[in-house]
């Protein structure tokens, strides 16, 4: 596994913790702790991505953020389903 | 509204193709006890919420359940792929082949298509609750079964995953529970329909 696969393997991870938090904050909207790690986590998920975009360019996970280059890359291979986007 | 974003909750890699394994996977897709049922059963039941923190948890549990039948359906997906019509027909795969080809049609292993028979939208938030935590319990069943059934490791791995969210899931559900419970007559919750009758509760 490259740097950039590990990179985006701990983006993953850390949307993964966050929407965790979303479920237990649900039910525990007055909780300090799970504030302050649903945010550390957050704080953690766009150092991550920074990372991320200075080596490898815009990362695109959703529309909104796609075609900032020469094309419309939101198109692009791979999609979720396809081996080749979870290797 | 909802946006979508590229990529599964957790990764999906099979290597090796398996129509065998496909056909009973597929259930978690389309049966009665699969995501499917549970992403439109949570987004369907929170209309009638009375209670903010359970809209919000019916809306984000309902949601996590979509991307939990696209990990399900890249399953499925990846293990019906490159088949030779000889493998088709030696697993078994051939009875769904004839009316999908390898297209993913929500159906059960037994082969019933989706119906919205598995779902509940009762209007009643005591009800509705004990449904879901049923339906999370289910569900974790099922993945216990096909982990029984099945040892590659590739597909292990996201089963494995899933069932854990069942248990997750379903304490976040016991939680909204004893939210609601809180908010009613201690004595007799069931004076009242929160969800219809106003002025219900202490």
């Amino acid at each position: 596994m490259n740097s950039k696969k590990q990179l985006m393997r701990r983006i993953q991870a850390l949307d993964f913790a966050i929407y965790e938090m979303v479920l237990y904050l649900d039910t525990h909207p007055t909780c300090q702790q799970g504030l302050r790690l649903i945010n550390q986590y957050r704080n953690e998920r766009k150092l991550a991505v920074a990372e991320y975009e200075k080596m490898y360019g815009k990362l695109v996970l959703a529309a909104k953020d796609a075609g900032h280059g020469n094309r419309w890359d939101w198109v692009d291979n791979p999609w979720p389903w396809e081996n080749e986007g979870n290797e | 509204m909802w946006q979508y974003k590229k990529k599964l909750q957790y990764p999906v890699n099979i290597k090796n193709p398996n129509p065998k394994y496909a056909q009973i996977i597929i259930s978690q897709y389309g049966g009665p006890d699969g995501e499917l049922g549970a992403s439109m059963r949570y987004l369907t039941q929170r209309y009638s919420m009375p209670y903010a923190e359970v809209k919000g948890l019916l809306t984000d549990i309902g949601t996590e359940e979509l991307a939990h039948l696209e990990m399900v359906c890249a399953m499925v997906y990846q293990l019906t792929k490159n088949l030779s019509e000889k493998e088709i027909e030696a697993s078994g795969f051939d009875k769904y082949f004839v009316d999908h080809t390898t297209g993913i049609y929500p159906i059960a292993a037994s082969s019933l298509p989706w119906r919205a028979e598995y779902i509940q939208a009762k209007g009643d938030i005591i009800t509705d609750l004990h449904e879901d935590l049923a339906a999370e319990q289910k569900a974790r069943t099922t993945y216990d079964n096909l982990l029984r059934l099945i040892d590659d490791p590739d597909i292990r791995d996201p089963l494995k995953f899933l069932r854990q969210r069942e248990i997750v899931h379903y304490q976040r559900f016991g939680e909204a529970l004893g939210l609601t419970t809180d908010k009613l007559n201690a004595k007799n919750f069931y004076a009242c329909n929160p969800s219809f009758d106003k002025n219900c509760g202490k």
